[in-house]
């Protein structure tokens, strides 16, 4: 199931929120939440929650190997349950999203006569997302950061939560133990939830699915300004499904008590690199930092070789074909740039936000073309190389004819929302409470607009479903 | 329990919300109240939902709803029980025709037109969506005044054909393969929605010629071949010089296709005489299909090549359906093509005729149909719509017997063929299951006009229907489908049907080029 659609709005969520509420109990409600995470991840995946749930159970017993190891002194048991752990959410994940990638990659290196074929398999939504959240738990335990869970179901709760299951954001086990069994979940939680489910449903529906419609006739590389335009749409896209996806997780959970750091922090304002990394897709970047990079020794030892490892399996992870790789390298190589001779380089504003943005446009370009020629074609487009006219007519009148959509995309890529909240919180109190009403005059717009345009698109693909 | 992450750098949004909060005395009060409002408009939509009447069919989009799917374990298995409910539950949402036109008008305020024309981007554009067929009006000439009969009143949605009424936006072959060839963009300029067309080669032109080369070469010299493509509405447009860029030129692409052609074929110039003819009324607005009369034209044509002196459209009796929307509203729902109605002209053609047409999965057994379905109220009144096979006996002097394969363009230009051919079989090249070289050779027609819209020429998915009909086999549906409401396996693949697998894996297997198989057809 997906959050931007009518089933789950006037079906699952309110029967969801009902039986919640309906009872106090603390065991009650949390039974209701994994009987409803469950039956959101099967509604999708009707034979893979089989798999989720057997990957929690073997995380569960490596939980209690690693925490009565450690308890009782025994440093190799422990970290015998960390190995078993991490090699079964890895092996998971490579069995099922990489397979394919891997035997072609082979193939390319055999010859004719001894080829393989690859297995036929789906991914299964979510995985990239639930087995780092499992390696976490059992890091986190194994690192003395967390208590074990005593409580199979408990476990499966923290795994299969539906508001972060599918497409993130990467729960940290450390951050959230403690809410699994005590949150408080106050009217004001419920309606500020509310408002954050509602503004990312209208991210992904009115912005992000509007751009991808466009988008799609601007890939051909028909004109240099039409392949900067459909990478601009592609920009806004990206960023409007996945952190509107991000703030639909963060509402949901606040609807329930869970506390989720924030995932995007307005990325495309940066004025580097590194600043970008720090704004985009956190709870991505800072597992990698924490369980990856830090572990190999971080800066410290064999910095080089540490960066080339993490951000080669940043872009691995974001999809099983060599363009996320060269995507994610492409970042390490300009970090490693950032690194050497930032300091010594200090550009105007003006610069090096286009920096950033030319660098980010570049950047989704690589990330968009899974086919290596389509993506020669277009950069070769993009730069001029291909004799390709400099402007084609439909440009002008697709942004002519969507000048106020695009304008207000552009303008909600930067941080307009937190300006505004700041300068309403300097009003007086009645003043306030009026914003709260306006607030909720708002939300009920965005959910009749976000039903209309749910009921007229058909096209409604989550780009993030692909990881 | 989070010490060593770093606080300094906490988002901004999380500080903002935090300066709200504590500044907020009432939010105690008013937060409630939100929940209220929002989560009530949550329950009463679910409940709404889940009790109003259920509606079958969408008249806005002319198609069936999807149904709710009958439950067995493989389904639930496989994700495709969960699926059709979903797509159960939003196309049966209450209010759902009025909440689909609101958003269309939504994003017409996404900004201004600029030109007074309005790009869309559409599932399909270019004609790879068949024309409903419909119940036929057996009776050819009814009185000219007579009401359409009130049973046949709403035809588009007749449960007659094997392939249900397909919905434009489910229909995936426009987009699939057509890479260079923009048939997924329409610009709506001035109340006429129309395709744009581009081609970033001369790749598919040369493909298609090639088609229609080894045609020549199976069907043999005693046979004569016609080549017919029909130029579309956006050629004949004058736009504003900067807007000219944005569709090719189309007469450059069809030169190119005439000049790869075997010298036996003969290439029909429809091109120069609806160019002549370009400021009538070819072309309709709202639809991706010439008229009748843009029809008539390359009829014309036609005969140039043929040796046929055409029956001036004086010598017929002209008809007209009026108020027509057609198939590009529905594709782009722009509300200014519904300021610009169409109205379709037919003409009772002075030679009789006898209509057999053919439904897909019943190849050898045809019904008594007619050339105009006066009933419709779409293009689907020509031909009555797109059926795998239509066999004409007409009573024209002379003995020349004809086959047009053709898709939804040709529909309109049969009709006037019967002033001059004894036998006519129409073949959709989309939809016809048997092997058509053996069909042809079996009825003894030794003339061959293939009609395709310059889009069809241009897209592999339809070039290659081309060669399927050469080399394909019919294989009868077999008896014991476990789903008894199934259609029968059918070689052809773009209708509603789509996306079953079967059907799609027998067309990728008869696709290998076998060329003589003419031997094996079944009886």
């Amino acid at each position: 199931m997906v959050f931007s659609s009518l089933l789950f709005l006037y079906l699952f969520l309110p029967a969801n929120l009902l039986l919640y509420y309906v009872r106090k109990n603390a065991r009650w409600r949390n039974l209701t939440l994994v009987a409803f995470s469950l039956f959101f991840y099967a509604w999708g995946e009707p034979l893979w929650v089989f798999v989720l749930m057997m990957g929690v159970s073997v995380n569960f017993l490596c939980g209690r190997l690693v925490e009565v190891s450690r308890r009782k002194g025994l440093r190799s048991m422990a970290r015998l349950g960390v190995v078993i752990s991490v090699g079964m959410n890895l092996g998971l994940l490579i069995v099922f999203k990489y397979t394919g990638w891997l035997i072609d990659t082979l193939n390319l290196f055999l010859p004719q006569a001894v080829r393989l074929e690859a297995p036929p398999i789906l991914l299964p939504i979510g995985i990239s997302f639930y087995t780092f959240q499992a390696v976490s738990y059992v890091v986190d335990v194994y690192r003395g950061q967390a208590k074990a869970q005593e409580s199979y179901y408990k476990l499966l709760l923290y795994i299969s939560l539906y508001p972060q299951l599918v497409a993130g954001p990467i729960v940290r086990y450390s951050d959230i133990a403690g809410q699994i069994d005590r949150r408080c979940t106050t009217a004001q939680d419920l309606s500020a939830g509310l408002t954050r489910l509602l503004c990312g449903l209208t991210k992904k529906v009115l912005v992000a699915n509007t751009a991808g419609k466009l988008l799609t006739g601007f890939t051909a590389g028909e004109s240099v300004a039409g392949a900067w335009f459909g990478m601009l749409l592609f920009t806004l896209q990206i960023y409007y499904d996945f952190s509107g996806y991000s703030d639909m997780a963060i509402g949901l959970g606040r609807m329930f008590g869970f506390t989720y750091l924030e995932n995007f922090d307005y990325p495309y304002i940066s004025r580097s690199v590194t600043e970008f990394w720090r704004r985009w897709h956190i709870s991505l970047s800072t597992f990698f930092r924490d369980y990856v990079y830090i572990p190999l020794g971080g800066g410290r030892r064999h910095a080089w070789r540490n960066l080339f490892i993490v951000w080669f399996l940043t872009g691995l992870w974001h999809g099983a074909s060599w363009n996320f790789v060269v995507w994610g390298l492409y970042y390490g190589v300009l970090i490693a740039l950032e690194r050497l001779f930032g300091d010594r380089m200090r550009a105007p504003r003006v610069l090096s936000h286009l920096y950033l943005v030319f660098v980010t446009l570049v950047g989704w370009t690589l990330f968009y073309f899974t086919d290596p020629a389509m993506l020669l074609h277009q950069l070769g487009v993009m730069f001029g190389l291909s004799g390709a006219p400099l402007w084609d007519a439909r440009v002008g009148l697709v942004v002519m004819n969507n000048a106020f959509w695009l304008l207000g995309s552009l303008l909600f890529c930067m941080p307009v929302v937190p300006c505004l909240k700041r300068c309403l919180a300097r009003l007086p109190e009645g003043g306030i409470a009026l914003v709260r009403f306006g607030e909720t005059a708002l939300n009920l717009g965005m959910l009749a607009l976000c039903t209309c345009l749910l009921a007229g698109q058909s096209y409604n693909p989550f780009l993030y479903f692909r990881f | 329990m989070k010490e060593e992450r770093p606080k300094e750098t906490r988002p901004a949004l999380v500080r903002a919300d935090e300066e709200l909060r504590r500044s907020d005395r009432t939010w105690k009060i008013t937060a409630p109240i939100q929940v209220i409002l929002v989560v009530g408009m949550l329950v009463v939509g679910g409940v709404l939902s889940v009790v109003a009447k259920k509606p079958t069919e969408s008249v806005m989009e002319k198609r069936e709803l999807a149904s709710m799917p009958e439950f067995s374990a493989l389904s639930l298995a496989d994700g495709s029980y969960t699926r059709q409910v979903e797509n159960h539950y939003t196309d049966t949402f209450p209010l759902r025709d009025q909440l689909v036109r609101a958003a269309a008008d939504v994003s017409e305020h996404y900004g201004v037109r600029a030109d007074e024309g309005r790009i869309h981007t559409v599932a399909d554009a270019g004609g790879g969506q068949p024309v409903a067929p419909v119940e036929p009006d057996v009776s050819v000439t009814p009185p000219p005044a007579a009401d359409p009969p009130p049973a046949s009143s709403a035809p588009e949605s007749t449960d007659l054909p094997p392939d249900p009424a397909p919905s434009p936006s489910s229909e995936p072959d426009g987009d699939e393969q057509v890479t260079f060839n923009q048939s997924n963009t329409v610009f709506v300029y001035r109340g006429d929605a129309l395709s744009l067309f581009g081609t970033g080669s001369d790749a598919p032109a040369e493909y298609y010629a090639s088609q229609l080369n080894q045609w020549q070469e199976v069907m043999g010299p005693e046979t004569t071949i016609y080549n017919l493509v029909a130029p579309t509405h956006i050629e004949f447009v004058t736009l504003p010089e900067r807007l000219e860029s944005l569709s090719s030129p189309q007469k450059p692409n069809i030169d190119t296709i005439n000049a790869n052609l075997a010298p036996s074929i003969k290439a029909v110039d429809a091109w120069s005489k609806l160019n002549e003819h370009r400021d009538e009324y070819l072309y309709f607005h709202t639809d991706h299909h010439w008229t009748g009369l843009g029809a008539y034209y390359a009829y014309t044509a036609f005969c140039e090549q043929a040796g046929f002196t055409p029956v001036p459209l004086s010598r017929m009796e002209q008809r007209t359906i009026p108020d027509y929307i057609g198939s590009l509203y529905a594709q782009t729902q722009d509300s200014s093509l519904l300021g610009n109605p169409d109205h379709i002209d037919y003409w009772i053609q002075p030679t009789a005729a006898e209509v057999t047409q053919y439904r897909r999965g019943s190849p050898f057994y045809g019904f008594p149909s007619a050339l105009l379905a006066e009933s419709a109220k779409s293009y689907s009144v020509f031909l009555c719509g797109d059926y795998p096979l239509t066999k004409i006996v007409t009573q024209a002097p002379g003995n020349r017997k004809l086959a047009v394969i053709k898709e939804s363009f040709g529909n309109a230009i049969v009709p006037f063929l019967v002033n001059h051919y004894a036998e006519i079989y129409v073949i959709d090249q989309r939809y016809f299951e048997l092997n058509l070289p053996a069909f042809l050779k079996e009825n003894g027609v030794n003339e061959i006009l293939f009609i395709n819209n310059i889009f069809a020429a241009n897209t592999y998915i339809r070039m290659n229907e081309l060669a399927r009909l050469r080399t394909q086999v019919w294989a009868p549906p077999a008896p014991v489908e476990p789903e008894p409401e199934e259609e029968p396996p059918s070689s052809s693949e773009s209708s509603a049907s789509d996306g079953k697998p079967h059907a799609r894996k027998r067309q990728v297997e008869s696709r290998p080029e076998r060329k003589n198989e003419f031997e094996k057809e079944i009886k």
